[in-house]
């Protein structure tokens, strides 16, 4: 017997047997705003993918298969380049430490010497970042043993949960935490625990060191959540996507997803994206339809822009948005700076900052 | 002639899947249905062998959403579309106006005199 079959059975008999999965409106902190849009450009035709804040306050960011230094508005110097893709990047005690696809961590200097930390094979693929520990350990997310870094549509489709979380410790690497759905973030939390967010859980997780037990901070969240990073005030959360009611209920349809996947191109599948690549091949959502000249920012968005600040108290306490009628979507990296948040607009390829106490 | 919707892979592939549109409507409001792509515009010009003679888009997708009707009057194409809140008007080149009587229906006798020296 289908799913489908056997949930209609199920709420015919008794409707409270079923429940119908939910998208949380953005409420609270989440309450949308256009200060994405409003943000200053400070680099524009620059695709970063992570970004690592150094000692002396300039900034480490990953563009495809290059490590660029930003100093400030208009100055940003390449650092080096490898053979593959840099997939996560962080700073540990002024150096900067960065996953590169088929290699391993490796950490960079400020001049732009390589040193190799580690080549096990199971970091070589699929990084999706790195924290470093006050004991000089780093944490490390896997998103997946069996798809490439940016395959996080793919492993959607096929509700796969193979990520995990290692620890990483003078090349020596343990898994602490397995069977993850695509941890896309990691962070120190106050107390030796570690923040873990789950991005196909749509979850935010606390993981505890010493007894490996997990804890729920925030669960049920309308986006995606990617990567962490610290804040005056808690962490920041980079969300790269945001949840659509018509990819969750698509997801269910075992038929239907297969054949989409079989037949059409990856960009076009009605999962959340970073950016809309083509419009003319791309299918529309009704609100989406633009009335008297004007297209609806509450329309259902399949791309996003979404940078929330998540306080010590477990909450999101404010966010940064840029609406479905914005363009500063797929926000892939949040740093806090000095002259404030570096925001790595991945979607729309440029890096913004924002001011502190403008949302 | 206009193109109201883009045909897209995805809601091609949904016209297969009647039970996917059904739960799709009765579970989902309205805004969140899937449909072809109607922010994009197309007129075409073709004449009656169905040789496309000349295309128009909007690659904007704000101008001119959704043209759901074309008319050539004394020269100047309009476009006209049911959720725009404007009315397109594209001055043609003098060599793509013919000398048919655009309001006419064809093979009917002329009902009305032609509208010469209108200003522009």
């Amino acid at each position: 017997m289908n799913r489908g079959l056997a949930r209609n059975l199920k709420e015919l008999v008794n409707p409270s047997w079923v429940r119908h999965p939910t998208v949380p409106p953005f409420e609270a902190g989440l309450r949308p705003n256009k200060l994405l849009d409003e943000a200053r450009v400070v680099q524009s035709a620059f695709e970063a993918d992570d970004a690592a804040v150094l000692p002396d306050g300039s900034v480490a960011l990953s563009s495809g298969r290059s490590v660029h230094l930003f100093q400030e508005e208009g100055i940003l110097d390449l650092l080096v380049s490898f053979e593959g893709t840099v997939m996560a990047l962080a700073a540990r005690s002024g150096e900067i430490v960065a996953a590169v696809e088929g290699r391993g961590l490796v950490q960079i200097d400020v001049g732009g010497k390589v040193t190799d930390l580690s080549q096990d094979e199971s970091l070589r693929s699929c990084v999706t970042s790195i924290c470093a520990l006050d004991d000089g350990r780093l944490a490390v997310t896997v998103g997946s043993v069996h798809h490439s870094h940016n395959a996080w549509n793919h492993a959607l489709v096929v509700r796969e949960a193979s990520g995990f979380l290692a620890l990483v410790d003078s090349g020596t690497v343990q898994t602490v935490a397995s069977d993850l759905a695509w941890p896309a973030g990691v962070c120190a939390g106050d107390t030796g625990e570690l923040l873990l967010s789950l991005s196909h859980l749509h979850r935010i997780e606390k993981y505890i060191v010493a007894s490996s037990a997990r804890e729920v901070v925030l669960d049920n969240l309308p986006a995606y959540p990617g990567r962490l990073t610290p804040h005056p005030d808690g962490w920041i959360v980079a969300f790269p996507y945001v949840r659509n009611r018509l990819s969750e209920l698509l997801l269910e349809e075992e038929d239907f997803v297969e054949e989409m996947v079989r037949t059409i191109n990856p960009q076009e599948w009605m999962l959340p994206r970073l950016r809309n690549e083509n419009p003319y091949t791309s299918a529309l959502q009704l609100g989406q339809l633009r009335v008297l000249g004007v297209l609806k920012p509450w329309a259902p968005a399949r791309s996003y822009g979404l940078v929330g600040v998540l306080g010590r108290g477990g909450r999101i306490t404010s966010s940064f948005h840029s609406r479905v009628e914005g363009s500063q979507h797929g926000v892939t990296a949040a740093v806090s700076t000095n002259a404030g948040i570096l925001v790595a607009v991945r979607g729309n390829r440029n890096l913004l900052m924002l001011k502190e106490g403008t949302s | 002639m206009t193109f109201v919707a883009m045909r897209t892979p995805l809601s091609d592939l949904l016209n297969r899947y009647p039970k996917v549109r059904r739960r799709m409507t009765k579970e989902l409001p309205t805004d969140d249905w899937l449909l072809p792509q109607l922010n994009v515009s197309c007129v075409v010009k073709f004449n009656e062998a169905g040789e496309l003679l000349k295309v128009l888009w909007d690659s904007s997708l704000e101008n001119y959403p959704m043209v759901t009707s074309v008319k050539e009057h004394d020269g100047v194409l309009y476009l006209g579309g049911i959720n725009n809140n404007r009315l397109g008007r594209l001055v043609l080149d003098p060599s793509e106006v013919g000398d048919i009587d655009t309001r006419q229906v064809p093979g009917t006798a002329r009902l009305v005199p032609p509208m010469t020296g209108v200003l522009r």
